[in-house]
C-alpha cells in the first residue's frame, strides 16, 4: 500500500486509537494493541520508581560512608529497585509492549488468540504490581530481589508477603501472554505464513513464552511456599523447621535464570528485526538464528545451578552446571555473528533505531563473555557477589534487554502512534545513553574484581574513584532516559505524522496504515515471499542500488 | 474436521470454527502444562524430603486414613466418567445431559470436598497441623521431621482441594450458560475445556494417594 | 483435529481399569519391598511400585478421558514438553542431594539445630 494513498483519506479512516476515546474504552478494550499501549504506560511507572531506587542507591555510593541512610534502609532501597525492575518492569517490557502491540500484526492476524485472556494478563499484572507498591509504601521489603530463605521466610521484619504475593500474581500475567504468544503463533498465521517465513521476532517470541509457560508455575509454586512458610510457619524451606533453604534456591533458580532470557530473548528478536531493516539485506543465516532461540530456551533450563556455587551445593552438579552454562554462549555467539555478517556488505543505515541494535550488539558481548568468567567455578568463588556480577547483569539487562527495547519503541513508535520522533534528538540520547551506562557499569567490573562485595553501603576509600564514576555515570544515563521519555511524549502532538512504512522496511506491519485499525487489516493478507525479502544491491553507487532507488521513488509518488 | 462445529459462533479474530477449536484446545493443554510445573515443585520437594526422613514420614503417615483416601480415589475417578460422558453429551448436542453429568461430577466432587473437611479436622484435633501446636510422639521419630510430612501433606492436598474447588465453581457457571443457551446447539467448547481441567485434577490425586496414604512399609 | 465423541464404553472400559489399578496399589502396599540407600538418601521399592502403578493410571486418563490422540501437534509436543522439564528439574536437583559430601549436610538432621531452633 502507498503511503499517498491512505493520506487521501486520511481526515476519516478509523485507527485503533480513535475508533474511542473515553477512559472506559480503553479498560474494557480487547485490541492487541491498545493493551501493548496499557502495558506500557504501566511498565514505564514501573521503570520510573525503580530508576529513582537506582539513583538513591547511587548517591549513597558516592562516599565511602554510609552517610546518607542507613544499612537497612539500603537493604531496602537495593531490594525494591531489584524486585520492581526485574519482576515489574524487565520480564513484561518487550514481550507485553511491542510482542502485544507487533505480533499479530506481523503474523497478518487479526487479533492474539485470546484477546479477552490478553486483557485479563494486563490487570493481573497491574494488580501485582501494586501489591509490589504496596510493600514499598509499607516500609519497603529488604531481603533482595532473590528472597533467599530462610532470611526472607523467619527473619526478615519487613512486608515480605505483600512483595512476594506481588510477584506471584504477576507471575500469572506472564504465563497468560505466553500461552497466547504460543496459541497465535501456532494458529492464526496468515496464509502462506510458514515457519520459516516468519520474521526473527516471531521466533523470539515464541522461544521466549516457552520460558514464561515452563517456568514461571514453578517460581509461582516457590514464592507462594515462601509467603506460606512466612505466614503459617508450614515450612519447607526453613532449617528451624526441618526443611532446606538449598531447595527454595534451586526452586528459585529453575526458574530465574530461564528468566533472564525471557529478557533477552525478546531483546534479541528486536535486534533482528533491526539490523535486517537498516542493512536492508535479509538476515544472514536465517535459519540458524531462528533455532538459537529455540536452543537458547531450552538450554537455559539446565543451567540454573551457576547461581549456586557457593550455597552448599554438591560440588559435583556444580561441575555439570559449569559445563553446561558454558554451552548457552553458541547460540548467544551465533546470533552475534549472523548479525554482523547481514551488516557487512549491507547498505547500513545509521537511524536511531540502528544506534540502539549496534549498542546492543557490543554490550550484550561484554555481559555475555563475562557471564563466561562467571561460569567457571573456580573464578566465581572469587567474584560470586561482587561488583563483577552486578555489571555483568546490567550489561545483559540493561545494555541488553533495555537497549534493545528502546530500540524497538523507536522502531515502531510510528507504527504506535502515527507520529514520528525528532530524530536528532533521538541520535543524541541513544548516545548519552551508552556513554552513561558504560560509565556506570564498566567500572563495576573493575570494582568486583578488586573484590568489592554487592549490597553493602559502605566500601574502603581506595575504592571511591571508581565508585563516582559509576555514580557521575548514573546520573548520566539517567539524563538520557529522561531525554527519550521527554521527546516521545512531545512527539505524540507535535511529531509529524508517520506514513504507513517509514523505515521501507518488508513485514507485514508495515503494510497497513500507521496508526492500523481496529482490526489491523483490511483484507487478509497473503504472504508469498520470505522475510526481509530486500531488494539485491548489486554494487556500491552501481547500477543495481540505482534501480532500487528509482523504485522507491516510484512507491512514493 | 467434523462437522459439529460448524454452526458455533466463531469469535472475530479466528477464521473459522476448527481455528477457533484448535486454539482454545491447544490453549487448555497449555494451561495444563503450568499446571504440571505448578504442582511439580511440590513433588520435588516431597521427593526430597521422603527420601531424607524415611522413617518419619512412615510413620506420620499411620496419622492418615487410608480407606478415607481410597474412598476419595474412587470418587474422583467416578467424577471423571461422568464428566467425560457430560463433554460426550455437549459434542453431540444433549443440553439436558450434559447439565446432567455435569450434576454428578459437580455431586461427587462435594463428596470429595466432605470426606477432605473431615480428614483435616481430625488432623486439626490430634494437633497434627503443622505449626507451634504440632504434636507428635512416636518413639525413635523425630517430631519435626513428622511435621514436614504434614507441611507438605497440607500444602499438596490443600493446593489440590482449591483446584478441586475452582472447578466445582466452573461446573456451576458452565450449567447456567448451558441453560440459558439452551436454544443454540450446545456450545460444546467450554465443556470441553472444564473437562480437560477436571480430568487433571483427577490426575493430580491419582500422584497424591500413593504418596501420603501408602508409603508403604507397615 | 477431529472431534468424533468416543463410544461411552471406552470410557466405561477405562473407569474400571482405573478402579482396578486403584485397589492393585493399596494392595501393593501392604508388601513390604526393601529399600536401598543411594547417596546420603534412600530409595523405598514400594514408592516405585506406587508410582509406576501411578504413571499407568495418569496414562489411561490422559488417553482416553483426555482422548489424547485426537488432540493437534501444539497440544501433543507442549503436553510432552511439560513433562519432559519437570523431569529435568527432577534429575538435576536430585543430583545435588545425591551428591552432596555427607558431611556437608550432617548438620541438616543431625547437629540438634532441628530441635534447639524451633519457637
Ligand atoms: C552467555 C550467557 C550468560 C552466562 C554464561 C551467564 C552466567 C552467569 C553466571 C555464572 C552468574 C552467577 C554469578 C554469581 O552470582 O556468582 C550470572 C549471574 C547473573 N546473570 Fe548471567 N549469564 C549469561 C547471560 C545473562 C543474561 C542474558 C542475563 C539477563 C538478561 C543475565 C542475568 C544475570 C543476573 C540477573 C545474574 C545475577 C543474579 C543475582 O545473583 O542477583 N545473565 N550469570
Ligand atoms: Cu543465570
Amino acid at each position: 500500500m502507498s503511503a499517498t494513498a491512505t493520506h487521501h483519506k486520511e481526515s476519516v479512516r478509523v485507527d485503533y486509537l480513535n475508533v474511542a476515546h473515553s477512559i472506559k474504552s480503553w479498560l474494557v478494550t480487547e485490541d492487541h494493541k491498545r493493551i501493548g499501549i496499557l502495558y506500557l504506560v504501566t511498565i514505564s511507572l514501573m521503570f520510573l520508581v525503580g530508576g529513582i531506587f537506582a539513583l538513591l542507591i547511587r548517591l549513597e555510593l558516592v562516599t565511602p560512608a554510609g552517610d546518607l541512610v542507613m544499612s537497612d534502609t539500603y537493604n531496602k532501597m537495593f531490594t525494591m529497585h531489584g524486585v520492581i525492575m526485574i519482576f515489574f518492569f524487565l520480564i513484561p517490557s518487550i514481550p507485553a509492549v511491542l510482542g502485544n502491540f507487533c505480533l499479530p500484526l506481523m503474523i497478518g492476524a487479526r487479533d492474539v488468540a485470546f484477546p479477552r485472556l490478553n486483557l485479563a494478563s494486563w490487570y493481573i499484572f497491574t494488580l501485582g504490581a501494586l501489591f509490589g507498591v504496596a510493600s514499598l509504601v509499607m516500609g519497603g521489603v529488604d531481603t533482595g530481589w532473590t528472597f533467599y530463605t530462610p532470611y526472607s521466610s523467619s527473619f526478615s521484619h519487613t512486608p515480605v508477603i505483600m512483595a512476594v504475593t506481588g510477584a506471584f500474581i504477576a507471575g500469572f500475567g506472564s504465563i497468560f501472554t505466553g500461552l497466547n504468544f504460543i496459541v497465535t503463533i501456532h494458529k492464526m498465521r496468515a496464509p502462506g505464513l510458514t515457519w520459516f517465513r516468519l520474521p526473527l521476532f516471531v521466533w523470539g517470541h515464541y522461544a521466549t513464552s516457552l520460558i514464561m509457560i515452563l517456568g514461571t508455575p514453578v517460581v509461582a509454586i516457590t514464592l507462594l511456599l515462601v509467603a506460606v512458610e512466612r505466614g503459617l510457619r508450614i515450612g519447607i524451606f526453613d532449617p528451624a523447621l526441618g526443611g532446606d533453604p538449598v531447595l527454595f534456591q534451586h526452586l528459585f533458580w529453575f526458574y530465574s535464570h530461564p528468566a533472564v532470557y525471557i529478557m533477552i530473548l525478546p531483546g534479541m528478536g528486536v535486534v533482528s528485526e533491526l539490523i535486517a531493516t537498516f542493512s536492508r539485506k535479509r538476515i544472514f543465516g536465517y535459519e540458524f538464528v531462528a533455532f538459537s532461540s529455540l536452543a537458547i530456551a531450552i538450554l537455559s533450563f539446565v543451567v540454573w545451578g551457576h547461581h549456586m556455587f557457593v550455597s552448599g551445593q554438591s560440588m559435583y552438579l556444580s561441575m555439570v552446571f559449569s559445563v553446561l552454562t558454558t554451552l548457552v554462549a553458541i547460540p548467544s555467539a551465533v546470533k552475534i555473528f549472523n548479525w554482523a555478517v547481514t551488516m557487512h556488505k549491507g547498505h547500513v543505515k545509521l537511524d536511531s533505531p540502528m544506534l540502539y541494535a549496534l549498542a546492543f550488539m557490543g554490550l550484550f558481548t561484554i555481559g555475555g563473555l563475562t557471564g563466561l568468567f562467571l561460569s567457571a567455578m573456580a573464578v566465581d568463588i572469587h567474584l560470586h557477589d561482587t561488583y563483577f556480577v552486578v555489571a555483568h547483569f546490567h550489561y545483559v539487562m540493561v545494555g541488553g534487554a533495555i537497549v534493545a527495547f528502546l530500540g524497538g519503541l523507536h522502531y515502531w513508535w510510528p507504527k504506535m502512534t502515527g507520529r514520528m520522533y525528532p530524530e536528532p534528538w533521538a541520535k543524541l540520547s541513544a548516545l548519552v545513553i551508552f556513554i552513561g551506562f558504560n560509565l556506570t557499569f564498566f567500572p563495576q567490573f573493575i570494582l568486583g574484581y578488586l573484590g568489592m562485595p554487592r549490597r553493602y553501603h559502605t566500601y574502603p576509600d581506595e575504592w571511591q574513584v571508581l565508585n563516582v564514576l559509576s555514580s557521575a555515570g548514573a546520573t548520566i544515563l539517567a539524563a538520557g532516559f529522561t531525554l527519550v521519555a521527554v521527546y516521545l511524549i512531545w512527539s505524540l502532538k507535535n511529531g509529524a505524522k508517520a506514513p504507513a512504512n517509514p523505515w521501507d522496511a518488508t513485514g507485514l506491519e508495515w503494510q497497513t496504515p500507521s496508526p492500523p485499525p481496529p482490526t489491523n487489516f483490511t483484507h487478509r493478507p497473503v504472504v508469498t515471499e520470505e522475510a526481509y525479502n530486500y531488494p539485491i544491491v548489486l554494487a556500491k553507487n552501481g547500477e543495481g542500488e540505482h534501480q532500487e532507488e528509482e523504485k522507491r521513488t516510484h512507491e512514493h509518488a | 474436521m467434523s462437522t459439529h462445529e460448524t454452526d458455533l459462533p466463531v469469535g472475530h479474530q479466528f477464521e473459522d470454527a476448527e481455528q477457533q477449536l484448535d486454539a482454545y484446545s491447544a490453549g487448555m493443554w497449555l494451561f495444563l502444562v503450568t499446571e504440571v510445573l505448578f504442582f511439580g515443585g511440590l513433588f520435588l520437594a516431597y521427593i526430597i524430603y521422603r527420601t531424607r526422613y524415611t522413617e518419619a514420614f512412615v510413620a506420620a503417615h499411620h496419622e492418615l486414613d487410608w480407606r478415607l483416601g481410597g474412598l476419595n480415589t474412587l470418587v474422583l475417578i467416578t467424577s471423571s466418567l461422568t464428566m467425560a460422558l457430560a463433554v460426550r453429551a455437549a459434542v453431540i448436542d444433549r443440553w439436558k445431559q450434559v447439565i446432567g453429568w455435569m450434576a454428578c461430577t459437580f455431586v461427587l466432587a462435594g463428596c470429595f470436598m466432605v470426606v477432605k473437611y473431615f480428614e483435616y479436622s481430625a488432623k486439626f484435633e490430634h494437633h497434627l497441623f503443622p505449626g507451634p501446636n504440632f504434636q507428635f510422639h512416636h518413639p525413635g521419630i523425630d517430631s519435626g521431621e513428622a511435621q514436614m510430612f504434614f507441611n507438605l501433606y497440607f500444602a499438596m492436598t490443600g493446593l489440590h482441594g482449591a483446584h478441586v474447588l475452582i472447578g466445582m465453581i466452573t461446573m456451576i457457571i458452565l450449567a447456567i450458560r448451558l441453560y440459558v443457551m439452551r436454544n443454540q446447539r450446545v456450545d460444546f467448547i467450554p465443556v470441553e475445556l472444564a473437562g480437560l481441567y477436571w480430568h487433571f485434577v483427577d490426575l493430580v490425586w491419582i500422584f497424591l494417594f500413593p504418596l501420603f496414604y501408602l508409603v508403604g512399609g507397615n | 483435529m477431529s472431534f468424533e465423541p468416543a463410544k461411552p464404553q471406552t470410557y466405561l472400559l477405562t473407569f474400571a481399569a482405573l478402579i482396578v489399578l486403584t485397589i492393585i496399589t493399596v494392595l501393593a502396599a501392604r508388601v513390604v519391598l526393601p529399600k536401598i540407600p543411594m547417596g546420603i538418601m534412600v530409595l523405598d521399592l514400594n514408592i516405585v511400585l506406587a508410582m509406576a502403578i501411578a504413571c499407568v493410571k495418569a496414562s489411561l486418563v490422559v488417553l482416553y478421558f483426555m482422548h489424547f490422540k485426537d488432540m493437534g501437534q501444539v497440544s501433543k509436543v507442549w503436553a510432552s514438553a511439560g513433562v519432559f522439564f519437570l523431569l529435568v528439574m527432577f534429575f538435576l536437583t536430585l543430583g545435588d542431594y545425591e551428591n552432596r559430601h555427607p558431611e556437608e549436610t550432617k548438620g541438616w538432621t543431625e547437629s540438634g539445630v532441628l530441635h534447639d531452633r524451633r519457637p
